[in-house]
């Protein structure tokens, strides 16, 4: 519950895939614009226009590369939050496509905690009830949005 | 405690062992100070302050009746954190999606 995993499998080899996630010039036609560098200790950014709530700015450091199997950056969408750490991980699929994984960890001490906090017993009623009720109802009051 | 050092922020009030604790006493209804205080091995003050807290994240409201006061759980700023990993996941989604038809425009 506190960490995002999820993996989809592409027909394109280990090497292409490698190649869309490291190229500055292909990471901003599917992700965002950026000035990653495959290089360890790199510090980089991803930039699109700021939006309501977001300043449209995730600070970036490269901390794991081994090509073409295994990517990890950290990943800081604002400052006042925890620094989580997003990585990709590339294994060959026996057709000569590419099983691509996904994971985006740290969350934990913030959302994490809650989350598996509340699902905890005592809270999966709440969890049946009011929260349900909340999610779909009431707009959030705009002191908690800041 | 000075004014700048309360929490307003949700992430913040519930990143405290002892305030997620209150909060899932909370979560059985409403509950007077006294009460609350009970299973802690904490003065009523301390408690006092870690409800203050909570409030001031807008997670607990508060009610006098006599000379007692009575906090109830208000779970709406969960929301909040819920929404925030949930938008990551649906970020991510799509951002596969758009990956996969990248790769298949640019299959060389």
């Amino acid at each position: 519950m506190s960490d995002i995993v999820l993996d989809t499998v592409y027909p394109h080899s280990p090497e292409r895939v490698w190649r869309a996630l490291t190229t500055p010039e292909e990471l901003a036609l599917w992700l965002m614009p950026n000035d990653f560098a495959p290089r360890i200790g790199h510090k980089f950014q991803f930039r699109v226009k700021p939006q309501p709530g977001w300043r449209g700015i995730v600070d970036c450091e490269v901390t794991e590369l081994d090509p073409p199997k295994r990517l990890s950056y950290t990943w800081q969408g604002d400052p006042k939050y925890r620094v989580t750490t997003v990585t990709w991980i590339l294994v060959p699929t026996s057709d000569g496509g590419t099983r691509l994984t996904l994971e985006h960890r740290g969350f934990r001490g913030l959302g994490g905690t809650l989350l598996k906090w509340m699902l905890k017993s005592g809270w999966k009623k709440m969890f049946r009830t009011s929260l349900p009720a909340l999610l779909d109802g009431k707009p959030f009051a705009k002191r908690h949005c800041e | 405690m000075s004014r700048r050092s309360i929490p307003t922020d949700v992430f913040t009030a519930i990143a405290d062992p002892t305030r997620r604790r209150l909060l899932d006493q909370l979560g059985q209804g409403e509950v007077s100070v006294l009460s609350l205080a009970q299973p802690f091995d904490m003065t009523l003050s301390a408690v006092s302050q870690h409800l203050k807290q909570l409030h001031a994240a807008g997670l607990v409201s508060v009610r006098s009746e006599g000379r007692q006061r009575y906090y109830r759980l208000n779970p709406e700023p969960l929301r909040l954190v819920a929404n925030w990993v949930g938008q990551y996941e649906r970020f991510w989604k799509d951002k596969l999606g758009a990956l996969r038809e990248h790769l298949d425009k640019n299959p060389t």
